[in-house]
């Protein structure tokens, strides 16, 4: 059996995701005496090795390419799968990999689920777990191996600690020119945010504001304490509508899920469908000035009172605590 | 120009959905049905797009049962001009939704193709790029910004990781997800509502597309649901913000272990 893990990289490190997914796979491997492959299209990452050894990767497939493209990028994904008789194709779920996995399913005929938080192999049969309804509910998959199967898992669900062992990888270049531009679509130009923060959807902490921050510029004072904590910065809906934050911060069943260890919301009343898209996170602290808010039904740790003097102090006390 | 847009039928996103009996699926009694709100952003962009061609006509498509003739309806009330319902009684995969969708897009020669970048309900993400691929078409998975240059040719933006935005230049024919900065969906007018009333909906089998329903599906299927974990109510504190403050950062610390 064939286990192949689609890996990310940015700043010349393999993305932490995508690290988590490896270390999944390989535990998958193991007990089933698969092989583990790792097909990384991108930049060269200078010591790409070194950081695969501890997975126990018996080989890295590399095409070294700098440019995204939809339509390439999964006809080449499918033909590998194919190539190397990949039985589970798996990655972190990512703009590209979402962009990318459900085509390669559609050439390879296959099924695939999206977003899992559970995964393990039962002889023939691949079983998962996905949330669906925003989480409301828990989806129980699965997906028999006579044909492949392509599955996207969540961030920060995973231990990306490695138990499989080192490993010498054979490392294989395949041609970058089949993963070029398609004709039919290509990338004119990219807008980056300046932000030194990560992303949303991986981040393992995230502080949240919603519309009582009342305009952009408050948003400082949130930015101030997630950049104490090293966190992504949400926003509710209320906030996005009322133009206080931009949309690819929103939060929730219309907005992105998150999935971080600690999730702090201030000023957010916790509406249904701010709930769907944070709920899962592992520790909620709440802030809100009325002790009624549904937040609190949620929350971990609740603090009644005025966002306005309370993230101040909380920055204070973190930005402490962190120095000692 | 021809264009179509995708729509689906899931609960109302206030809904507090509710597992049934057998955990097959969902208690649907006294349960408010919606278009998908992704969907809606899709059919306002295609509104949009025939208002500014200033020709061509805008067909609302679904995969669904005869319920989902309400979703059609309110997409002919804000303004389409005509529906389809891809007829399937059993609960399709991803892959199979995007056969049946690629064979009545191929059938009726659309030229742009709209869909919402997910479906609230089972929140896969998959079968607008599927569909794409069926095609041999290119696509777009999340939209928010889209703009024809010509006949031919769209300049839009596609969300990625970190915020960040690419701009794409895609070559007609093409499908495109809608995401939520796209636009503002309109609400149905009440000549809208009073029209779509008496335009009709046409329905197809996969049979009439030459598929077989029975042999759609693959190997992917879902066994049951079951109930998340609940979450209880935690510790609140209520007085002495400066001090609410120093133990909540304390129990952060050694109590959850997160910082
Ligand atoms: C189709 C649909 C999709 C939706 N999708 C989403 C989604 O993805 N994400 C989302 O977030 N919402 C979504 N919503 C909106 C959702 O229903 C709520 O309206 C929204 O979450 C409310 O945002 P809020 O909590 O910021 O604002 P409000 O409900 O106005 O709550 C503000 C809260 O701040 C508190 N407050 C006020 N002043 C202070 C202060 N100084 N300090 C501390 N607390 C204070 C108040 O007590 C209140 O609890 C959706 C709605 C619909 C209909």
């Amino acid at each position: 059996m064939n286990i192949a893990v689609w890996i990310e990289g940015s700043n010349n490190k393999i993305k932490k995701a995508s690290l988590e997914v490896l270390a999944q796979a390989g535990r998958l491997a193991k007990a089933n005496n698969a092989n583990l492959l790792a097909l990384y299209v991108g930049e060269s990452i200078a010591d790409i090795e070194t950081q695969l050894r501890p997975y126990a990767v018996k080989a890295l497939y590399h095409a070294n390419v700098s440019n995204y493209n939809t339509v390439s990028w999964s006809n080449q994904t499918a033909k590998f799968c194919s190539d190397h008789d990949v039985n589970i194709l798996l990655a972190s779920l990512s703009a590209n990999s979402q962009d990318t996995f459900p085509r390669v399913a559609a050439q390879l005929n296959c099924g695939m689920i999206s977003e899992v938080t559970h995964i393990e192999l039962e002889g023939n049969t691949l079983k998962a777990k996905r949330p669906v309804y925003a989480g409301k509910l828990i989806a129980n998959v699965e997906a028999s191996l006579d044909a492949p199967v392509v599955v996207t898992c969540r961030p920060n669900v995973f231990d990306p600690k490695p138990e499989s062992g080192e490993s010498n990888i054979e490392i294989n270049e395949l041609d970058a020119a089949g993963f070029s531009e398609c004709g039919r679509c290509k990338i004119l130009d990219v807008k980056e945010t300046v932000s030194d923060r990560p992303d949303l959807a991986a981040a393992e902490i995230v502080v949240s504001a919603g519309r009582s921050i009342k305009s952009e510029e408050n948003f400082s004072m949130i930015n101030e304490l997630a950049d104490v904590l090293g966190a992504a910065v949400g926003a509710s809906r209320a906030a996005v509508d009322a133009g206080y934050a931009s949309h690819d911060m929103q939060v929730g069943q219309t907005g992105k899920t998150v999935n971080p260890k600690l999730y702090i919301a201030c000023g957010i009343s916790g509406a249904i469908q701010h709930l769907a898209g944070m709920s899962s996170s592992k520790v909620i602290v709440a802030i809100n000035t009325d002790p009624e808010a549904p937040i609190f039904q949620k929350a971990d740790y609740g603090i009644v009172g005025d966002m306005f003097e309370l993230v101040p102090l909380m920055k204070e006390e973190l930005a402490k605590l962190l120095q000692e | 120009m021809k264009i179509a847009v995708c729509v689906k039928r899931v609960p109302d996103t206030a809904s507090n959905i509710k597992l049934n009996n057998d955990q097959q699926g969902i208690v649907e009694d006294g349960l408010k049905f919606i278009i998908s709100p992704y969907d809606e952003f899709g059919v306002e962009e295609g509104l949009k797009t025939k208002e500014s061609v200033g020709s061509g006509e805008v067909t609302a498509l679904t995969v669904g049962d005869d319920k989902s003739q309400d979703v059609l309806r309110n997409a002919l009330a804000m303004g389409c001009d005509k529906a389809v319902m891809v007829q399937s009684q059993e609960k399709l995969s991803g892959l199979s939704v995007a056969k049946l969708l690629a064979a009545k897009i191929k059938a009726d020669d659309y030229q742009l193709v709209f869909t919402g970048k997910h479906a609230i309900d089972d929140d896969a993400s998959q079968v607008s790029q599927m569909t794409a691929q069926l095609l041999d078409w290119p696509h777009v998975s999340s939209v928010s910004k889209f703009e024809l240059i010509d006949e031919t040719t769209a300049k839009v933006h596609r969300d990625v990781d970190g915020g960040n935005q690419e701009v794409w230049e895609i070559k007609l024919p093409a499908i495109f997800a809608a995401s939520k900065g796209l636009n503002q969906p309109r609400y149905a007018s009440l000549k809208g509502i009073m029209q779509s009333k008496s335009k009709p909906i046409e329905k197809v089998s996969a049979s009439d597309l030459g598929l077989d329903e029975g042999s759609l599906n693959n190997n992917v299927k879902v066994i049951n649901y079951e109930e998340p974990p609940a979450r209880q109510a935690g510790q609140i504190f209520k007085d002495a913000p400066q001090e609410a403050v120093k133990e909540v950062v304390k129990k952060l610390r050694e109590e959850a272990k997160v910082i």
